[in-house]
């Protein structure tokens, strides 16, 4: 009889023993080295996740470059309207970053007039330089198209006189001959610019823009004998003057510009 | 259509021909005026009978009644010699005026005037009492005032 109840208690503790064991402790997973290696990256990450994320490096792409080069046809037209002008006026820009080109532009003139009042001659060159910035956004990086604003600084130099001139009088009956030496000037002025400029054909280019030139110093309106022309300003009586240009150009392709976009890290997600 | 439009405006504000349209007065013409000086109040006052001219030359004013007279000095020459009487019963005078001459351009469309800058004026003083140059210049832009103003004790 004490033999069966010592085997009852012996059973009934083990079996206790048994179920105590299955309830405190989860059956684990068979553990192997790929499990570890998996729980030693989890720590790595959480790790990483404290740290800055290491800048990323910038995307660099090529916009077409190259001298354009052209000639103002306008200043034939003009010829139409002011027959005693003759102007030629060439135009060349160039790419110096992606909206920024340097441009600039050369040109001489002649003016010959004569009437009943007076014959006139005058010659000169002029040169502008400053830069266009490019606001159109284009669709692909090849594209050359542009619409601009500018801005110039213009130098004129030259010469003019009045071979002959004659004064009226009605009372005194005198027709009074002269003559004007010739005179040198220089003229500064300052150019602002809208315009476009489009590809027509692979490299080559038609354009127009409307600017307004702003007489900085040269010739004053009251001073005896003012030029009549200003060579690429225009009038030499006015202290500015409102102005066209249409250009055909070519581009010489000679370089490409590296454009520089530095990269944003991603946005954290959340 | 839109875009040729715009260009003929273009063109026609930045293309206009200068030397077709003339705008601007080419007279260089003096102005005198006259004023009554009577017992120290003076005055202006129309003469009843001037006549006025250039010696050697034709009458500007004949026996008209003005309070100032408009007159052009010679162009070729630095002093002109003028005759004035302001009343039939008075004694004439002669006014001499003497002046540097400067050609100036006017426009494109004008061509040259004659700019005068008065130096001296010199009267007889038989009915004028006395003179002053009220502005020197004589231009073609030159305002209402007159240049000299002649003073008279009639």
């Amino acid at each position: 009889m004490i033999q069966r109840i010592l085997l009852y208690i012996l059973v009934f503790s083990g079996s206790c023993m048994v179920v105590r064991a299955q309830v405190k402790k989860p059956a684990l997973p068979p553990i192997d080295s790929s499990a570890r290696a998996a729980d030693t990256s989890a720590r790595r990450n959480i790790a990483e996740k404290k740290q800055p994320p290491p800048p990323l490096p910038d995307s660099v792409y090529e916009v077409p470059g190259g001298i354009r080069v052209g000639i103002d046809i306008s200043r034939f037209l003009l010829k139409a309207f002011q027959p005693y002008r003759t102007d030629v006026s060439f135009a060349a820009d160039m790419r110096i970053k992606k909206d920024l080109y340097l441009a600039a532009e050369l040109g001489w003139h002649t003016t010959s007039h004569s009437d009943s009042n007076y014959t006139y001659k005058g010659n000169g060159i002029f040169t502008t330089v400053g830069v266009d910035y490019n606001f159109l956004r284009k669709i692909s990086n090849k594209e050359r198209y542009m619409i601009y604003g500018g801005i110039r600084y213009g130098f004129a130099h030259l010469n003019y006189e009045a071979p002959s001139y004659t004064i009226y009088d009605s009372y005194w009956g005198d027709k009074l001959p002269g003559s004007f030496p010739k005179t040198s000037i220089n003229a500064h002025w300052v150019e602002l610019i809208l315009g476009l400029k489009a590809e027509v054909l692979k490299n080559f280019f038609l354009g127009w823009s409307i600017r307004e030139k702003i007489k900085v110093s040269g010739p004053k309106k009251d001073i005896a004998f003012p030029p009549i022309v200003i060579p690429g300003f225009g009038s030499g009586t006015k202290g500015s003057q409102f102005d066209w240009q249409y250009t055909v150009s070519y581009c010489i392709p000679l370089n490409n510009i590296k454009v520089h976009v530095p990269r944003k890290a991603p946005p954290k997600k959340r | 259509m839109k875009y040729f439009i715009f260009l003929l405006l273009l063109t026609a504000v930045a293309c206009d021909d200068e030397t077709k349209v003339c705008d601007q007065a080419l007279n260089t013409d003096a102005h005198m005026r006259f004023i009554r000086d009577s017992a120290g109040v003076r005055r202006d006052t129309t003469m009843g009978d001037v006549t006025f001219f250039a010696l050697g030359m034709d009458s500007i004013y004949r026996r008209q009644a003005v309070s100032d007279v408009f007159f052009s000095l010679s162009p070729v020459a630095d002093s002109s010699l003028f005759y004035l009487r302001v009343d039939s019963l008075s004694i004439p005078d002669t006014i001499t005026f003497r002046y540097e001459r400067q050609p100036h351009f006017i426009s494109p469309g004008c061509g040259f005037a004659t700019f005068f800058s008065l130096d001296t004026v010199i009267a007889t003083h038989n009915t004028i009492q006395s003179l002053i140059i009220n502005q020197k210049a004589i231009t073609s832009t030159t305002n209402d005032t007159a240049h000299i103003t002649l003073y008279f004790g009639i």
